[in-house]
């Protein structure tokens, strides 16, 4: 009688497991419930679509010559509480890492002359000649947009304006490097040549460039 | 083997965190011909969210703003001696037509002005807000067209270029552009 009544018992859990396993793929199938991993794994992000406001018009008259495109790594180590902690007890190093972020950076820098600066007496003409005073060659632009970054390793929790530092560390490391390579100097010899050979088109014989 | 565990251990704790390497791509020089004729600063508010599931917990959305400065002008490359025709005093010139020449969106420009994460969420990393800075940006990249910068770019070339030519002695200038559609290059 015991016998009988435990296998019947036993009957019963087997059915209810069968019908719940079955509810449980019919569920799923309809993707009315999560999988294991859906309930761990992050959400993809939703954007939503905003308006682009203009705020202001600039007039610019900037001839560009030269470019320099460059990857760069910039990287910060901040000292926190558990390394403080980490360095008083005997624990090898390696195995407590401190906050560390490693951002790779692609850029542009461009270079050339800002033609807005020339005044009506840098420009002499005299038949088929013309001097004339060119502003010298200077960085116009950096760019360096968010998807021209790579976040390369994050340890910690690092804040926005942390972030931008280091990304501020990479564009300055940019810059200096394409000025290294002489990219102003070679801006201006291109726009003295590039301003030569319109002058020239435009049916001067002799043209004289000063700074 | 109990005497090993332990090294064994510390060893794979060690070689996890051997210092990744670095590699640099070499610097690039490009030589350019390019004339930039209007800058225009735009500001967007990126707004995203995840919060869209009856299983997870608590909330998790972000709201940015950023300014983006928008640069067009005309490719002077493509200038050439069939470009100009000059008459004695008088000038006719063919510009190509405007392009889009950069879309710039500087770091200390971007800001996080709000963010709200649940206790059992995790929070925006920096690589999850480049991510979606970078979906921002594609939305303004969409928007270009729309913001008529290439018809304000084609007026400034005409008016610099045609003072410059007159300041070089030209009575009479004509500046035009040549046939075709103005077209947004990208990067």
């Amino acid at each position: 009688m015991k016998i009988k009544g435990m296998f019947r018992s036993a009957r019963t859990i087997i059915i209810l497991v069968i019908t719940l396993v079955l509810v449980v793929i019919i569920l799923r199938k309809t993707d009315l419930i999560p999988s294991l991993s859906d309930i761990f794994s992050a959400r993809p992000v939703r954007l939503e679509e905003t308006p682009m406001v203009v705020r202001e018009i600039h007039e610019l008259a900037q001839l560009v010559t030269m470019s320099a495109q460059d990857e760069v790594v910039a990287d910060s180590v901040r000292i926190s509480t558990k390394d403080i902690i980490a360095h008083m007890l005997p624990i090898p190093n390696g195995i407590i890492n401190p906050d560390k972020l490693v951002i790779v950076g692609r850029g542009r820098v461009v270079a050339g002359m800002d033609l807005k600066a020339m005044k009506e007496e840098d420009v002499h003409v005299y038949k088929d000649s013309v001097a004339i005073r060119l502003p010298k060659a200077s960085i116009l632009e950096v760019v360096m947009n968010p998807s021209d970054f790579n976040t390369f390793s994050e340890v910690g929790a690092w804040s926005p304006e942390a972030v931008t530092l280091v990304k501020l560390k990479a564009r300055d490391i940019l810059v200096k490097r394409a000025l290294d390579r002489g990219l102003l100097q070679k801006a201006q010899a291109r726009g003295e040549l590039l301003m030569k050979n319109f002058l020239n088109t435009a049916g001067f014989k002799k043209v004289s460039i000063q700074y | 083997m109990r005497v090993h565990l332990p090294a064994f251990l510390l060893l794979y704790l060690l070689s996890c965190n051997s210092a990744k390497e670095r590699t640099e791509k070499v610097l690039a020089l490009r030589e350019m011909n390019e004339l930039a004729t209007v800058e225009y600063s735009v500001t967007k508010i990126i707004r995203a969210n995840d919060d869209q599931t009856w299983y997870k917990i608590g909330d998790r959305k972000i709201l940015m703003s950023c300014r983006a400065t928008l640069r067009a002008g005309i490719n002077f490359s493509k200038l050439d001696a069939s470009s100009i025709r000059i008459d004695g005093d008088e000038i006719d010139v063919t510009l190509p037509r405007a392009t889009l020449q950069s879309v710039n969106l500087r770091p200390e420009d971007i800001k996080v002005e709000y963010q709200e994460v649940g206790l059992l969420r995790t929070e925006f990393d920096a690589a999850e807000r480049d991510a979606l800075m970078t979906r921002g940006e594609a939305q303004i990249r969409a928007g270009v067209p729309e913001l008529g910068i290439l018809n304000t770019a084609e007026s400034n070339a005409s008016l610099f270029v045609g003072n410059f030519l007159r300041q070089l002695g030209y009575k009479k200038v004509n500046v035009n552009f040549s046939d075709g559609p103005q077209v947004p290059k990208l990067k």
